[in-house]
Order: C-alpha cells, then structure tokens, then sequence
C-alpha cells in the first residue's frame, strides 16, 4: 500500500505548519510547564517508540526471515527468535526468570567480546602513545615548546592516574600531589563544559534556522 | 546597593532565556562574516579524504539521532560532497534508528549535485539493531550481516557497488558521526583492532570532542571534526559555505553573552560576600 | 536453576568470542561470524518491540484506571499506533513519502526542539552555579570561558591567542587528564566483564521469583 508522491508534496505546506507548532511548543516550557508542552511531548514518545520498532522490523527482522531463511534455508536463526521473544516474559513477576535466558547470552556475548585484542588494542595505543619525549631536539636544536607541552602532557596524565588510585589512601606528600591532580581536572573539565556550551547552543541554532528559514520565510 | 548585588546574582532564569533568544537571533539577519581559524586535527580529517586514491571505499556510520541535526547534518553533507566528487565509493550504516532515515533526507541534495546514483556511487544500508555482533559479521561478508537487503528493501548483491565492498577488509575508510554510543570507540574495537581498516576519521558532537581528541592524539584516530564550529570549518576547506558557517555569529554571540551572565553573577557573588564579611 | 542456566549461557557465550580471538581455527571463526554474532543480531532485533510493549502496558493503564492527565497517555498511545500502522502497512517504508512526510514534519521537529531547550538551561545553569569558590572553580569557569571564545570567530577578533589557547589546553591538558580516566574505565570494565563472565556479578539475575 502507498500514497501518490503528488498528494504528499500538495500537502507540504501543512507539514511545515505543523513541524513549526510543534517546535514552538516544546520551546514554550521555557516560560513554564503547560499543556501544550506536555502534549508536544507525548506525542514525540510515542512517535519514536514507533519509529524504532517499524525500522527495526524493516531492516532487520523482514530481510532475516524473507532472504535469510525463506530464500537462504537457514531455518536456525528460529533459535535466535525464539531466545529474543524469551524478553517478553520479563513483565511478568512469576516467569521474569525466563527473560534472564537472552539477557544472558548478550551479557555473554559482549564481556567475552570486552576480553580480546578489541578492547586491548585501543587500551595499549592509548598507553603507547603516553610515552611522549621529555626533551625534544628537532633539526638539530632543543625544541622548548614542544618539550614544555610533553612534561605537561605526561605531569598531567600522572597525577589524574594517581588521583583515581584507590588501593591506597593518599596521605602526605601524596595528598597535595592530589590537590594538584583536581587542577588539571577542572581545567580539563573547563574545557569539557566549554565544548558542550557549543554543542548546545549549536542546536538551538538549527531550530531557529528552521523557524525563521523554512517556516517564516524570514532569511 | 545591597539590592543591586543581590539582583546580580540572582536574575531570573527567563530573563536570561530571553537575551540569550536574541543574542542567538538577532545575528541571523545581520552577518559579521568573520574569518573562521582552521584546526590542525579538522584539517588532518580534509586531508584524508582529499587524499585517497579515486574509487575508495568510504564506510559512513551515522551514529547519531536527529536531534543532533545543527551539527551533524553539514559535516555529513561537506564529506559525502567531498568523497563522491573525488569519485570515492560510499556505503552508509547506522545502529541509531534516525542514523540512515536522515542520511537519506540531507543527502538527497549532494546526490543530485553530483550525480551520484543509489546502486552505484553510493549505497544506504540501514538500521541494524546490534551494533557489535553486525559490525562482527560484516568482517566476513557485508552482504551476509545485512542480509542482502539495503535501507529501502532492496536486494544488495544486484548492486554493481558491491563489487567493489564484500567485507571489512576492503574498506578504506571509517566516517564515523559520533553522538555518544555506539560511536568511534565500537568501529575501533570491531574493526580498527583486528587490522581490518587503518584510517578512521571522526566527525563528532561538541559534547564528544574532547574524547576524540584523545583517541586522535594516541593515532586511534586520523582526524576530527567536532561540533559546528569543525563543521564550519570543514565547510571551509570543502569551499561550499553552508548552515555551520551561517551559525557562527549567532554561536559567537550566546557564548559572550553566557560568559558575561557567569561574571555578572561572580561579581554579584563577590560583592556580596564582602559585604557579609563587613557585616560580621 | 532459575540463577545458574543464564550463568552458563554468559560463560559458554564469552568463552566462544575469547577462545575464537585467541585460537587460529576457521571453525571457530565461522562459528562466531554466522552463528554466534548473527543470533545476538537477531535476537536482539525481536527484542526491541519490549519497550513498545510496555509503553502500551504503562499508558494503556493510566487511561483504563483514568489516572490525572490520562488524555496524555491517549496521545502517545494515537500517535505510536499511528506511526507503528504507517511504517508496517506502507512498503518499503524507509523511503515512502507518506511516512517521511510524517518523520520529518512531526518527528524530526520534535526530537530536535527537545535537545535544543538545553542551550538554555545550560546558559541558566551556567550562570547559577559557576562560582568563584576555591582555586579549582576559578580554573574552571577560566577554562570555560577561554574555551568558549575559542571555538567562535568572535572569540579570535576579541584577542587571536583565544583558538591557540584553547588548542593548547585540549592537546595538552584535556587529553592527558581524559587519558588518566579511559585508561582507568577500561581496566575497570576488563575487570568487569570478567567478573560478569564467572557469574559473581549477578545484578541483572535479580528481580522476579
């Protein structure tokens, strides 16, 4: 079953009029809860709760069954149904057990896939690449810069690691290298606030692209 | 005086919600047009692309929802625009659910713009629920993890794409648009960590920079684009201005007017501290 | 019984992916490739539909119970079945144009208006905590605020060190200091998983008979 291409784009224009009605109606819980806001937003759950489930079906589970076992023949992949279907018990107090049978195989699945070469390999290209040089002499000459930011490179990464060492307390010289350690954190944590302050504004601004853009025709 | 210092720290919160509206607003309709400074890991994510021998094959993972559209969408389209005009091959996946649906809604206009035809130049696969264990597949046969189906329900292997793509291995480069997880820490472990792809290029949220700058720094990573500011810059260097660069100037002026709030309301603070001291 | 099979299962499945990582056999390879990491694949995929069937379960009892604000529930319930019987009834519903009429007007709008409110509160928030209390706050609201005017060609016209510094500090303090913390989440999660994998972590056993 279809819609003609036609009959949607005649209707674009109440599209744009109803993308702009929901935008400003989640914006207004700025003012204060209300309403609208309220409906704006039940309305997105349900939609996405929808549109998970239906792409999920489309791309996965339809192509498992029409080419995988219909056109392919393997009729195993039933198992794997059936431990998927297993979940839905999990609503129920008296057979919650059964749906611990998938979560099982997942749970198996990703730590034995944690304990090989995938995780080791990022682990140990992060710990090679720590070894940074502590005087650096490029053409023939002392690099100041470079060796200045390397100390503070490795510094930095030594007492954050010291910092999360908890097997023993920190007493001492030990704890005011900790005081230090909480600098260079809030420095990098500074740096952490200040990139999503950007990434936040930044999508604000689509919407106010969209508004002012497509819905107003301002710009 | 006192309610002077008092009202400084203790503006109201719509108030602030309202200038910064019109801070974020207002430069939309008058441009400063300032020039937007290149960093060395957004030009190191160009060059990669740039530099790739005609007729690679570009694996793009859009992981991300479509919230992130501000931007995601003009680092999406600047790459694809990019790698299809070098006469690059590009495949698309997703474990979101918004990933490949909005991926064929902002690409529509680069593939017209350069002729690319689905089946061709470029191919959508779709969603896959299970990031690790489809990605895990695709190292021995693509067509097999995807169940010879594309995002649209056709059938993959009538495509003369797919000649050139039937298994990781054959890949020569990972985008990977970064929002969280799964992300550029998942296409590392399954595919960067058994040898199947040596150049992965990141194009990531604002949120999610700060840690691909540290798989960038330990070579885990050939380049970065992060946030709309690296899109702008991206745009840049692509030479075709777009949604990035136009929102620079309105970034610009809600980050000055959120640093001078955090100074009205530290001097406020301040102030009035000295105050209570006097007074004790 | 109930606690011990899905300890076995989480043993065998682990011991599957370690020993394929850790042993040259093709057997095993095919194994994992056609069989393990396809049926996690798919059983995964049938299992998505759990949190539909509880969302239903939830707001379908709000409205029989006619619990306050039960008209809500009737919205999300109208718009899941509405998107649910779209996406399944349309063919090749990814790139119908009734369906994305639909996606893009009312979804795509709302899950991006959604996240964008937060570039207010984080202004908002931004301006209520930051507080000059100790040495480290002070590091923190500098950083930010370098940071911030770095990322934005305003920031470079006030002073053009701005983007150097800010550069600066990612390179060479945020990425040590994030470095520190991943080496330490990653050997937290090795420890983990193995602990997972040998059942003495059993927190996801727990709940029901």
């Amino acid at each position: 079953m279809t819609v003609s291409a036609e009959f949607v784009s005649s209707l674009k224009p109440l599209g744009l009029f109803l993308g702009g009605l929901m935008t400003l109606g989640i914006l207004s819980i700025l003012y204060k809860e209300n309403p609208i806001y309220r409906f704006c937003e039940h309305v997105f759950v349900g939609a996405a709760a929808a549109h998970g489930l239906v792409t999920t079906y489309a791309n996965t589970i339809k192509p498992g069954i029409q080419v995988n076992m219909m056109q392919k023949g393997q009729w195993w992949e039933i198992i794997a149904i059936a431990i998927g279907l297993l979940i839905y018990f999990q609503p129920f107090k008296k057979y919650t057990w059964i749906s611990r049978i998938p979560m099982a195989l997942w749970l198996g699945y990703n730590a034995g896939y944690a304990l090989t070469i995938r995780t080791a390999m990022p682990l140990f290209s992060n710990i090679t690449s720590s070894f940074k040089d502590m005087w650096v002499v490029s053409k023939g000459s002392f690099n100041l810069l470079t060796t200045f930011n390397n100390i503070v490179f490795v510094v930095a990464l030594l007492l954050t690691m010291i910092y999360f060492f908890f097997s023993v307390q920190l007493k001492g010289p030990l704890h005011r290298v900790s005081g230090a350690a909480r600098v260079f954190m809030m420095i990098a944590f500074g740096y952490s606030f200040g990139s999503t302050v950007m990434s936040r504004v930044s999508l604000f601004l689509g919407r106010l692209e969209f508004l002012f853009m497509d819905w107003l025709h301002l710009l | 005086m006192q309610g002077l210092i008092r009202r400084m720290y203790n503006v109201d919160r719509r108030v602030i919600y309202a200038i910064l509206l019109l801070a974020m607003a207002l430069p939309m309709f008058f441009t400063l047009g300032l020039p937007i400074n290149i960093d060395t890991y957004v030009e190191a994510a160009y060059n990669v692309v740039n530099e790739l021998p005609e007729g690679s094959v570009i694996w793009i993972g859009c992981e991300y929802s479509a919230s992130q559209i501000a931007e995601i969408k003009p680092m999406l389209q600047a790459f694809a625009r990019l790698a299809l005009q070098k006469g690059h091959y590009i495949y698309i996946g997703s474990a979101f659910a918004d990933g490949c649906t909005t991926a064929h809604n902002w690409l529509q206009g680069v593939f017209a713009e350069t002729g690319a035809v689905n089946g061709e130049n470029y191919v959508i696969f779709g969603y896959r629920p299970s990031f690790n264990s489809t990605m895990e597949a695709v190292r021995s046969s693509v067509v097999e993890a995807m169940s010879d189906r594309d995002h649209y329900g056709n059938k993959l292997s009538d495509k003369p794409i797919m000649k050139h793509f039937e298994k990781a291995s054959d890949i020569d480069l990972v985008i990977v648009f970064d929002s969280g997880s799964p992300g550029s820490d998942d296409y590392i472990a399954v595919w960067r960590s058994q040898g199947e792809v040596n150049l992965m290029i990141c194009g990531a949220t604002g949120v999610e920079l700060p840690n691909q700058l540290v798989k960038y720094d330990a070579g885990l990573l050939q380049g970065v684009v992060g946030g709309m500011n690296g899109a702008a810059q991206l745009e840049k260097l692509v030479g075709v201005p777009g949604s990035a660069t136009k929102g620079m100037d309105s970034q610009g002026l809600a980050h000055l007017t959120i640093i001078a709030f955090m100074v009205i309301g530290n001097i406020g603070y301040l102030l009035a501290k000295k105050q209570d001291k006097k007074v004790s | 019984m109930r606690k011990t099979v899905p300890i076995i299962i989480t043993f065998i499945a682990g011991a599957i992916m370690i020993l394929e990582s850790y042993i040259q056999s093709d057997f095993l390879y095919k194994f994992v490739q056609s069989y393990l990491a396809r049926a996690v694949t798919v059983s995964t995929a049938w299992a998505v539909g759990l949190g539909a069937v509880n969302i239903i379960r939830v707001h379908g009892r709000r409205i029989q119970n006619k619990r306050p604000s039960y008209f809500y529930s009737i919205v999300l319930l109208i718009t899941f079945f509405w998107f649910s019987i779209l996406g399944f009834v349309m063919q090749k519903h990814n790139s119908d144009v009734f369906y994305l009429f639909f996606y893009d007007n009312i979804l795509l709008n709302l899950s991006a208006t959604m996240y964008s409110v937060l570039a207010f509160y984080i202004g908002s928030a931004a301006y209520r905590s930051f507080r000059v209390r100790s040495i480290d706050a002070t590091m923190l609201l500098l950083t930010s605020i370098i940071v911030m005017l770095g990322a934005v060609p305003i920031g470079q016209a006030i002073w053009p060190g701005f983007p150097t510094l800010s550069s600066w500090i990612g390179a060479n303090i945020n990425t040590p200091v994030l470095r520190a913390m991943t080496i330490g989440l990653t050997l937290g999660g090795l420890t983990q998983s193995m602990r997972n994998l040998i059942g003495i972590e059993r927190g996801h056993l727990s709940g029901g008979e």
